[in-house]
């Protein structure tokens, strides 16, 4: 089955993440996170894709859609990997548009909420009988 | 390219060669090729789209392009005579699909099989007072009492 990794925030500008191991006056240590890191980090699992369509995966912020990671289905199921969860509970949603060639499908809009265990989307998409 | 989305303004600027004629089957076709795009995916649909239902012998009824939102057709600009066939266009900005353009006359042609009226006759309580009342002027007027 193939993955696709969605690159962190901070991957994405070129820096390593901001999770840093500190000194405490104890001599232990902990962990100090910046607010934009995400809450976690698991996989979500594409299964029963029209081969060749369009995804786009995102959120909602504020009120605009915003994109985690898109692509072109190779395979009827697929794992993205590494998919980060900004807020709890938090919706992610799926964007599916097969249009470029016959057989053309009505286009799909999947939502679920994000989990620590990683979440399954199925999709059962429907024949376009108007565009050709 | 002859069909052109302008995102950002929800307008569908049409050019050379189907400026003067658009076929509903190349509209949508369009439509839907933009939505798939790189760039759709990002935005919300454009249109809905119903129809071709198949009636038998080959014949299939016409299609009817919703389009969403605030979208609109654009032609080019100019002083021509453009039409828009094989079905209809609905929907945009303020129910008015077309946007308007100085020195362009667009034909267009809706129809449908049949229609279903949402209530009732149409006739209202102020109507049904009406009739009543134009009934007993008339009896009264030709019945003649001993």
């Amino acid at each position: 089955m193939s993955t696709v990794s969605v690159p962190t925030f901070w991957e994405a500008i070129g820096c390593p993440s901001t999770s840093k191991s500190v000194p405490t006056s104890m001599g232990t240590y902990s962990q100090e996170r910046a607010p934009t890191d995400p809450f976690f980090y698991a996989n979500v699992d594409v299964q029963n894709i029209v081969i060749g369509s369009r995804w786009m995966l995102g959120y909602d912020n504020a009120g605009v859609f915003t994109e985690l990671v898109s692509g072109e289905a190779s395979a009827t199921n697929f794992i993205i990997s590494n998919v980060p969860a900004f807020g709890s509970p938090f919706l992610l949603e799926l964007r599916v548009r097969k249009s470029s060639a016959q057989p053309k499908y009505k286009k799909m809009n999947l939502f679920g909420f994000h989990s620590g265990n990683g979440i399954v989307m199925y999709l059962s998409q429907v024949l376009d009988p108007v565009a050709t | 390219m002859s069909i052109a989305f302008d995102q950002n303004n929800s307008i569908i600027n049409l050019t050379a060669p189907h400026t003067t004629l658009l076929l509903m089957q190349d509209l949508i076709n369009a439509i839907r090729d933009e939505e798939a795009s790189d760039r759709g995916i990002q935005y919300p649909k454009i249109a809905d789209a119903e129809g071709k239902i198949d009636i038998g012998d080959g014949v299939a009824g016409d299609i009817t392009i919703t389009l969403l939102d605030i979208w609109q057709i654009k032609h080019a600009a100019g002083a021509y005579q453009a039409s828009l066939k094989g079905g209809q266009v609905v929907g945009g900005l303020g129910g008015n699909p077309i946007a308007y353009v100085a020195g362009v006359q667009v034909k267009m042609i809706q129809s449908v099989a049949g229609i279903i009226v949402a209530t009732g006759s149409g006739v209202t309580e102020q109507d049904k007072t009406d009739i009543a009342e134009k009934s007993k002027i008339a009896l009264l007027s030709t019945a003649s009492f001993p």
